[in-house]
């Protein structure tokens, strides 16, 4: 019995760092090739959240609100990149830090004027409601088919990461940040995109989340926060260290909260954070030299 | 060579620390003359809120270490105060200790937690630099929440009221006024003594290295020490600030320790200017007074909030110090540096 | 023979697939200058930040004063009195030419943990401070913040700073890097100065100024001695002439 809990709190904690790696993904990479730090980057996956949830709500198709929250959330990132963040790629950190700190307070609040206060719920598809068995343990199916999302969109990712031209390229850019304003491509669209494509797996996390936790205002910080930690532990740059670190993080945050009180759990991470940066101060996999 | 002239100059320096503190001094016998004492319970919060900023600005200003986890020391300030007042409320030993409501214990007992967790957190933090130092607080500041909620005996979630009568020593200072003026000396003391810092050798150091920390090791200092020495000393006197939070609206609860808040003292001490000690005062000031005029004015008040935060970013550099330098020495029509 | 202040013994340092210093041994004696000449590439500014320890060797020993060097820092490498200027010029904007040089006597004069005096007011740092800079010819420009210095100007501190040290041994980097004819005579002229009270490793490109400033001058090819000797032989030995002069 205690055994089949933990398992299925296992597999929990590997769907939440399968979803931990989209939002790291964006952010690890930001901040390795543009050298900035992204706050807003919760913002965006709330974004992803909300714009799924109004989807669902005005159509009633799961579907469909699977395919537009990515893609307002890249809409949202790409505009708030082009309009104000790119301005502060060269800037020190404290501007970046108060720049998406007020963007983030005027999001949060401008989704308060258009969603009001109470949360929003997203209901499952009926395929998905209800519970396939793994092993003898009921599992639901929803988290599963997150769980398979978030590895197939991970697995692509890193695919296209390690084995492409692009994937190359970026590699190299958050390596070496002076190759990549040598490359010789247009830098500025090329940020563009990172950005818009780190925005939309934002998106992709936040619309995969909606139907367990609830869609609400201020629901992106904590999972910015986390990601922050997954990015810092893994090396900040290194997308395979995001993956290593999401998971971790992942999985010691759920079990965390079940072991522990919700709250002592929660500062499990952050011990664990603090251990590893006490041995190793640049992450697991530092990306720059 | 021109004595007098140095001697006035190194007085004018001290004239918006000086004015700053006259004004802050004035506002209760404002408040009594309107008889609104609201109007004291604003300053307090503006005292209080001007002492962290002014803490933080030690490391964000001087040391060029952007923290994100200071909200959590104000927090574990105000907690250390909150948590032995309970003791002494419920006369109930904390282990051996017995609780007290009394500030002179208190106080110091906060400082010597919030130090000792500083130099922890420091020391682990300081490994790392710039983004990942920056990063790695906002961590920690999410760990000192959460540790907050965790304290289930004190509140947890709700947070913790304080039901007994603050002291400070024989003095009784759960009076509004009294404690006013209690805070605002512990204000005048931090801006002194920050003030005397960051011109120290110390401060000399620690400026450098903020800037060009290759320069410093090449003439023999190692920074380290020296950061982390500075942290923790921003980090008891932020502490200072929320045991005296606490002890002023007699609560203290996980709200007060959440990386929203350690974001804004930031913003406070941006938007005051971060290249003067009295920068930070001024910017705790009007970031009270803003809150509370656009909150009057909007329910949505944090949509306006954040704008204006991301147009002062992109047009005030220099934060309001600089403004007012800039127009009082076009005034006087000298120029200064930055 | 006896006096020798620094001596490198087969030091190693590469790079990936590159060996930027490969089997480096060298002798500097006390009072000498001591030019390294070379062609770009060969190894030279790696070679001087493994001496100031802002870079590890991958093997070899560093010795100063008899004393194994190679495992410290570099600012405690600092404290035992190495001074580097830097080829590129390493200031904080905001610090006067004066806080500079102060800084670098506060770092020589114990612990900088002292709280309340005011630094720029303290006689026992702004004394020699000012001495230092007035050395290097700087005095008028003392208040002058580094950012707002010309290029020769910002040279000049890089001395002032290294100077102020008291150093044992100065590592000058290309002192004269970028600066013009006038500014480069007038360098010449101050390190010839400076000659006589320090043991100085020179790297410098304007061959003029090498050969009227070194006593000996090692030649570096490839992270590699292949030459140490007085000016006048190095000028007319055919390996070198090879290697390096003949181009």
């Amino acid at each position: 019995m205690t055994l089949s809990l933990i398992a299925e709190q296992m597999l929990n904690g590997v769907q939440l760092g399968v979803m931990l790696f989209l939002m790291s993904a964006g952010l690890t990479l930001v901040f390795g090739i543009m050298n900035f730090i992204n706050l807003t980057h919760g913002s965006l996956y709330m974004i992803g959240a909300f714009a799924g949830a109004a989807t669902q709500a005005a159509t009633g198709s799961f579907l469909l609100a699977i395919l537009v929250a990515p893609l307002a959330a890249a809409v949202a990132g790409l505009a708030l990149e082009s309009a104000l963040l790119r301005r502060f790629y060269g800037r020190d950190h404290l501007d970046q830090v108060l720049v998406t700190f007020g963007s983030i307070l005027a999001l949060n609040e401008a989704t308060r004027m258009v969603f009001g206060l109470t949360p929003l719920r997203m209901n499952l598809p009926p395929a998905l409601s209800g519970h396939v068995d793994i092993f003898g343990i009921p599992y639901p199916a929803f988290r599963l088919a997150i769980l398979i999302t978030g590895l197939i969109v991970a697995g692509l990712l890193y695919l296209v990461i390690m084995r492409t031209r692009i994937g190359m390229w970026v590699r190299a850019g958050a390596s070496n940040r002076p190759i990549a304003s040598a490359m010789g491509v247009n830098v500025p669209l090329v940020f563009a995109a990172l950005f818009g494509a780190g925005a939309a797996l934002a998106g992709l996390a936040g619309v995969m989340a909606g139907p367990i936790l609830s869609v609400q205002v201020g629901m992106g910080e904590p999972i910015l926060i986390l990601a922050l930690v997954v990015t810092v532990i893994g090396g900040v740059g290194s997308i395979r260290g995001a993956l290593v670190a999401a998971l971790l993080v992942g999985v010691v945050d759920t079990l965390g909260r079940v072991l522990l009180t919700p709250a002592l759990g929660s500062m499990a991470i952050f011990v664990m954070m603090a251990a590893i940066l006490a041995f190793r101060p640049k992450g697991l996999f530092p990306a720059h030299g | 060579m021109a004595e007098p002239a140095t001697n006035l100059s190194r007085l004018r320096e001290h004239v918006p620390t000086l004015l700053i503190l006259a004004a802050l001094a004035a506002t209760p016998m404002i408040a009594l003359g309107i008889g609104d004492p609201f109007i004291v319970k604003v300053a307090t919060r503006v005292v209080v809120f001007a002492i962290a900023a002014t803490a933080l600005n030690f490391v964000v200003g001087y040391g060029g270490l952007v923290s994100l986890c200071h909200a959590g020391f104000f927090g574990i300030g105000g907690y250390v105060v909150g948590i032995l007042a309970w003791h002494d409320f419920n006369a109930e030993p904390l282990w051996f200790l017995p609780g007290t409501s009394d500030l002179a214990i208190a106080l110091p007992a906060a400082i010597l937690v919030s130090a000792i967790i500083a130099a922890v957190v420091g020391a682990i933090s300081l490994r790392t630099s710039g983004p990942y130092f920056l990063m790695i607080t906002l961590a920690f500041n999410q760990m000192f929440y959460y540790g907050a909620i965790a304290l289930q005996k004190y509140g947890g979630d709700d947070g913790l009221q304080i039901t007994s009568t603050i002291t400070l020593g024989p003095l009784d200072v759960s009076n509004r006024y009294r404690f006013f003026y209690l805070a605002l000396v512990v204000l005048a003391l931090t801006l002194l003594l920050v003030g005397r810092f960051v011109d120290s050798r110390f401060g000399m150091v620690l400026r450098a290295a903020s800037k060009n920390e290759t320069r410093v090791i090449a003439v023999g200092v190692d920074p380290w020490l020296y950061r982390l020495a500075a942290f923790v000393i921003s980090a008891v006197l932020t502490a200072v600030a929320g045991a005296l939070l606490a002890a002023g609206q007699q609560f203290i609860s996980p709200v007060d320790m959440g990386w929203d808040r350690s974001g804004d003292l930031v913003v406070m001490a941006v938007l005051g200017g971060v290249g003067v000690v009295w920068g930070p005062a001024i910017g705790a000031a009007a970031f009270v007074v803003l809150e509370l005029v656009l909150s009057s004015w909007t329910t949505h008040w944090q949509f306006v909030f954040g704008l204006l935060i991301v147009l002062i970013v992109v047009s005030l550099r220099g934060g309001l110090a600089d403004l007012g330098r800039t127009i009082f020495s076009r005034n006087s029509g000298e120029a200064t540096h930055g | 023979m006896a006096d020798v202040i620094l001596l490198v013994d087969r030091l190693m340092k590469s790079f990936g697939g590159l060996r930027a210093t490969n089997d480096l041994s060298l002798e500097v004696q006390r009072g000498e200058c001591h030019a390294i000449i070379g062609p770009n590439g060969a190894g030279k500014t790696t070679f001087i930040s493994q001496l100031q320890g802002m870079l590890a060797p991958d093997s070899g020993t560093i010795t100063l004063n008899g004393r194994d060097i190679t495992g410290e820092p570099a600012h405690r490498r600092a404290r035992l009195g190495i001074a580097r200027s830097f080829q590129i010029t390493s200031l904080v904007p905001d610090f006067s030419v004066l806080d500079h040089a102060a800084l670098a006597v506060q770092a020589r004069s114990g612990h900088s943990f002292r709280f309340w005096k005011n630094a720029r007011r303290d006689p026992a740092l702004v004394a020699p401070a000012q001495e230092a800079v007035e050395t290097v010819g700087l005095a008028s420009r003392a208040k002058t913040l580094a950012r707002d210095l010309s290029h020769g100007e910002a040279r000049q501190l890089e001395l002032a700073i290294a100077i102020a040290q008291q150093p044992k041994l100065l590592l000058l980097d290309e002192p004269m890097a970028g600066m013009g004819r006038k500014d480069g005579v007038a360098m010449t002229e101050l390190l010839a100065q400076l000659k006589k009270d320090y043991s100085i490793i020179l790297i410098e490109h304007d061959m003029q100024a090498v050969f009227s400033l070194a006593d000996r001058i090692s030649v570096l090819v490839a992270g590699h001695i292949i030459k140490t000797g007085a000016p006048e032989v190095i000028r007319t030995d055919p390996d070198v002439r090879a290697a390096y002069l003949g181009h």
